[in-house]
């Protein structure tokens, strides 16, 4: 085997870059899998009148429709997607989007026995959660156009689904491995698989280069020191099954809000996550999505913090 | 005209071919890792399975595409960006965290071990000499009088770095870590993988014995707690009474 010798700061940098990666992509394939078998086994109608009509309730199952997927938020781009081409409107496969790397039973555990001694932030994590990707969702489905918001390549997928949706599926397990679903699989697998890589190259150079005590050194004020966990989430980008154990570590330091902050944010927005985003939809709509997201875990930690917590 | 097309096709061919191939490398890649045992230096040991059999599976799912013919189309910057990741894959060279990561992440080394009772029980009857870095710290966070392990006998391995304030300028790798201030022979607890790693550590007392010896160097040391006080505060520091070399083990990862 080669043996290069590397600066020691540019060593760590790739092996966590390969960290991330190693650890994302069988998730990234878990959420491509999951997608395909969505693909073939749900029928649109089932889906369509389980998410319903009605503008709350449609954006609230779909963020509770996380529930059912295990998926965190490297594999739910796919399934976000393949919702898309079921029919899901834009605001809704967002409340999705947003709601599943929180809510799936994976995350929902390893919180719990991460945080067992502060059910607030089980309990806070879990409803602001929910609260978030639905208001969200709610507040997207007041765009007229929301298929604007689709970047090309989705737009054109969700269009060549339609067609597909009329026929009927005979044998579906056969179908999973027809030649054109396993090109588009494999397609979107070196697709996703790039975004990610871009994120987690990002992440690891913020990680080595820039030393998290700058982070810290805002830690007097509650809203410097939630405002620092959001970017730490961001940057470090850690899955959402585990990121409760590293929340964990910062909770001997830091206030149960500012953890929470890390908590909500990190799932929703991160820079694999963003990166992963643009793979699907619009800049623009990634934009939006990022600043809602903010202000609402901004306004539900500091309403914590001004509980006392 | 017509050898043009023939030759624009076969380009085309080539590249949805060559796809196929990225996709089976970077698969690849994962499977090797776990039967190398490389795995260790990037994810937690509760993933090996987990990865391993989605792996598998997605070995499987990419071997009947190669059978039926099926390429996928993939446009050409994204093949860019998945070979430069399988080049980066294949070049990278197999070492786990440094000093640097240490450092920079030198939060408040091991604060964030907080066991419970049932942890630390165990603990408490085994030999002091089988105990582990880990171990050590989980103690030390979780008695009120660790003084007590004063004189008892320590053996440990890990990898040596100093402490630092993280905005102090670093010292170059290279340098004997002996004379050096606040050394620590330490380890990374890692929970999902190495984005998470966190470094803990125990204080190691200076000696002539660690002369030949630079940050990073994995050893074993072989000693006693000794109970030292700095401005009015009393505690543990390891006097080593014999510091070996090891290789870096297969799993470098708490």
């Amino acid at each position: 085997m080669l043996t290069i010798a590397l600066d020691p700061k540019l060593q760590d940098t790739i092996t966590i870059f390969l960290g991330i990666i190693v650890e994302a992509i069988p998730f990234l394939i878990l959420g491509i899998i999951v997608s395909n078998l969505l693909a073939v086994f749900i029928k649109q109608e089932w889906l369509l009148k389980l998410v319903g009509k009605n503008r709350v309730l449609s954006h609230l199952a779909s963020a509770l429709m996380g529930m059912i997927f295990p998926v965190c938020e490297c594999g739910n781009v796919p399934v976000t997607r393949q919702l898309l081409a079921k029919g899901l409107s834009v605001s809704q496969a967002i409340s999705f989007y947003l709601g599943s790397p929180i809510l799936n039973f994976v995350v929902i555990a390893s919180t719990i026995s991460a945080f067992g001694g502060q059910p607030i932030i089980i309990i806070a994590r879990f409803v602001g959660g929910l609260i978030i990707a639905t208001l969200v969702g709610i507040i997207l489905s007041f765009f007229k156009d929301e298929d604007q918001f689709l970047s090309k390549a989705a737009l054109a997928e969700k269009e060549a689904e339609h067609d597909h949706a009329h026929h009927v599926v005979k044998d579906r397990f056969k179908t999973l491995f027809r030649r054109h679903n396993l090109q588009l699989a494999i397609k979107e697998f070196l697709e996703m698989a790039s975004f990610l890589a871009i994120g987690a190259a990002i992440a690891a150079i913020t990680q080595t280069w820039i030393p998290r005590d700058y982070v810290f050194a805002l830690n007097s004020a509650p809203i410097l020191a939630i405002t620092a966990m959001i970017i730490l989430a961001v940057i470090i980008s850690v899955c959402s099954t585990v990121d409760a154990f590293v929340g964990l570590s910062y909770a001997a330091v830091l206030s149960p809000s500012a953890v929470l902050a890390f908590l909500l944010y990190g799932p929703m927005i991160d820079l694999k996550a963003i990166s992963m985003l643009l793979s699907t939809f619009k800049p623009k709509l990634v934009v939006i999505l990022i600043s809602l997201v903010t202000v609402f875990t901004l306004i539900i930690t500091l309403g914590l913090s001004a509980s006392g917590y | 005209m017509a050898i043009k097309q023939k030759f624009q096709n076969l380009m085309k061919y080539f590249r949805n071919l060559l796809s196929l191939i990225l996709a089976l490398g970077l698969v690849g890649y994962l499977l090797w890792l776990s039967a190398s045992g490389r795995l260790a230096l990037y994810v937690a040991a509760g993933y090996f399975t987990f990865n391993l059999i989605v792996a598998a599976v997605w070995a499987f799912v990419l071997f009947v595409a190669l059978v039926e013919k099926a390429w996928p189309k993939v446009a050409k910057k994204y093949l860019v960006i998945c070979g430069l990741v399988l080049l980066v894959c294949v070049l990278a060279p197999a070492k786990p965290l440094s000093s640097v990561t240490a450092n920079n992440r030198n939060l408040n080394i091991g604060a964030n071990l907080n066991p419970s009772t049932e942890e630390i029980s165990p603990l408490l009857e085994r030999d002091t000499k089988t105990l582990r870095v880990v171990d050590w710290v989980k103690l030390r966070n979780y008695e009120a009088n660790f003084t007590k392990y004063a004189d008892k006998e320590v053996q440990v391995s890990g990898f040596l770095f100093n402490s630092r304030p993280a905005n102090a300028e670093q010292g170059s790798t290279a340098d004997s870590v002996y004379d050096s201030e606040d050394l620590l022979i330490g380890r990374f607890v890692v929970t999902c993988c190495a984005v998470d790693a966190t470094p803990i550590g125990l204080e190691v007392k200076q000696s002539e014995l660690l002369k030949n010896f630079k940050q990073d160097d994995w050893v074993q040391i072989k000693g006693k707690w000794e109970q030292v006080e700095t401005n009015g505060e009393t505690f543990l520091i390891i006097n080593p009474s014999s510091v070996e070399a090891i290789p870096v083990p297969r799993n470098p990862y708490e």
